[in-house]
């Protein structure tokens, strides 16, 4: 990983509240570039809920949301949420920790997924070069069941990337796949993720990968000792 | 038109059957997507929840009640009974048709339930990550959600089936007992009994009860999750 020069465009933005039983409260306040970015913290400490909330699959009870010169969410407390752009509309690629690939579909399908809005042409062209990045083109034809932790997340990052998203949250990638495979896929994901020019937010609780991304990291921790949980996440760079 | 009881039932049933999983999947479809999208879309699921008590009415009411219900909406003084005359030439009630539709009265909610259930019994990080992919929550129902509950909704179609086929209420009620013309295998082994043809009974209710037996062991092969190739 190279430096990135500090005046990179800001591309990920989001300053939130949520407290979703009333007792625990996660602040997220965090500005993006592209490239890599890790999040760690303790189990528990709102990592996957933080990227929930990006990805649009929570609503938080304020805050404000903006990707590029998208504004993706926007409210203030207690009233309804002024934008709400749906997770279908973000154009976030969301990685889950366990891959969820569409098991009645083949490998190839899975890819093709987010990209109906393709002409078939396009849509099998893309497809075939994700899979040679990936190194899925023999297990196409393949169904999800059929393959290996580590053959099954990279399905799921290559589903992922293949309608281009703004920006790739990725919650503990290699948490599914066995230890002998992580570090193989591992540096693969770090030649990939090198390439792209947009924010891509990692999260591990894993020091090894933590070292291996040598980049931005921002912490959730608790913030005071309130009895009210309050996290905070800062990037500072 | 079909001089066999038998082949009358199998007839109506397997109609019903059909024409029941589009309505039933379509209505469980529709519960459910408003069910799990709806907050997010403002959509009122107390609706839903009504919707949902009237389908599944059927289950519950006696066959008569229902099979009153049915001629009332479908009889020759009704307006669908009357739009249906005047576009066929011929009345809806105690007709083979009315036998097709007395047949899905229990049909079509058993299937939307089971279909329902089957729905909220799939991962939602399914449905996460098909949203995540630029899948609207109706394309992820159509291309996540069904696909991965066919073999529930293909037990409940055959369950349909086998009840459909031996519907009794409904059907006496609203497509009468016209031998040769709307008497079905359940009702013919109901006059047979009662005329103490016994011979006749039997070669109706041995082949009644082997379909039964047959659909039963087919929908346990189905539902047993050792034979699930997810």
């Amino acid at each position: 990983m190279t430096d990135r020069p500090l005046d990179d465009k800001i591309l990920l933005q989001a300053s939130l509240r949520t407290s979703p039983d009333g007792v625990y409260t996660l602040r997220v306040d965090l500005a993006l570039p592209s490239g890599v970015t890790v999040l760690v913290g303790p189990s528990g400490s709102g990592k996957s809920t933080t990227l929930d909330l990006l990805a649009g699959h929570r609503l938080p009870d304020e805050g404000l949301i903006t990707l590029g010169d998208r504004e993706l969410l926007r409210r203030s407390a207690g009233q309804p949420p002024q934008t709400m752009i749906p997770p279908e509309q973000r154009r976030i690629g969301y990685v889950m920790q366990q891959p969820m690939l569409f098991p009645h579909l083949s490998v190839k399908q899975n890819l093709a997924y987010g990209l109906t809005a393709l002409p078939r042409q396009a849509r099998d062209e893309r497809v075939a070069e994700l899979a040679s990045e990936l190194q899925l083109s023999p297990l196409l034809a393949r169904r999800p069941g059929e393959l290996s932790g580590g053959q099954r997340q990279r399905v799921a990052l290559g589903r992922a990337l293949a309608p281009r998203p703004q920006a790739l949250l990725l919650d503990e990638p290699l948490s599914a796949v066995d230890l002998s495979q992580r570090r193989e896929l591992l540096e693969r994901l770090g030649s990939l993720l090198a390439a792209l020019d947009i924010p891509v937010l990692y999260v591990t609780h894993s020091r090894e990968e933590q070292q291996f991304w040598n980049t931005a990291t921002l912490e959730l921790r608790p913030a005071g000792h309130a009895p009210t949980l309050v996290e905070v996440a800062r990037l500072t760079r | 038109m079909f001089r066999s009881p038998l082949a009358l039932s199998f007839v109506v049933a397997t109609l019903a059957t059909l024409l029941s999983l589009l309505g039933g999947v379509c209505a469980a479809s529709l519960n459910f997507y408003v069910g799990h999208f709806g907050q997010r879309r403002g959509l009122r699921t107390r609706l839903a929840e009504l919707a949902d008590a009237l389908l599944s009415l059927p289950l519950v009411l006696p066959p008569t009640v229902l099979g009153y219900y049915l001629l009332t909406l479908l009889g020759r003084h009704s307006p669908l009974g009357r739009a249906f005359e005047r576009l066929t030439g011929q009345p809806l009630t105690f007709t083979p048709t009315a036998a097709v539709l007395a047949a899905m009265v229990s049909a079509l909610p058993a299937i939307a339930r089971s279909t329902r259930a089957a729905l909220r019994e799939v991962d939602p990080l399914y449905f996460r990550a098909a949203a995540s992919l630029g899948a609207t929550p109706w394309r992820a129902v159509l291309t996540v959600g069904l696909p991965l509950s066919r073999r529930q909704i293909a037990a409940a179609a055959m369950l349909a089936f086998a009840r459909a086929l031996g519907d009794f209420g409904v059907t006496l009620m609203v497509a009468g007992n016209i031998p040769g013309y709307t008497q079905t295998a359940a009702l013919a082994v109901y006059d047979a009994v009662q005329a103490g043809r016994e011979t006749d009974a039997l070669s109706l209710i041995v082949p009644l009860s082997g379909i039964a037996l047959a659909v039963l062991y087919v929908v346990g092969r189905l539902q047993d999750p050792g034979n699930e190739p997810r």
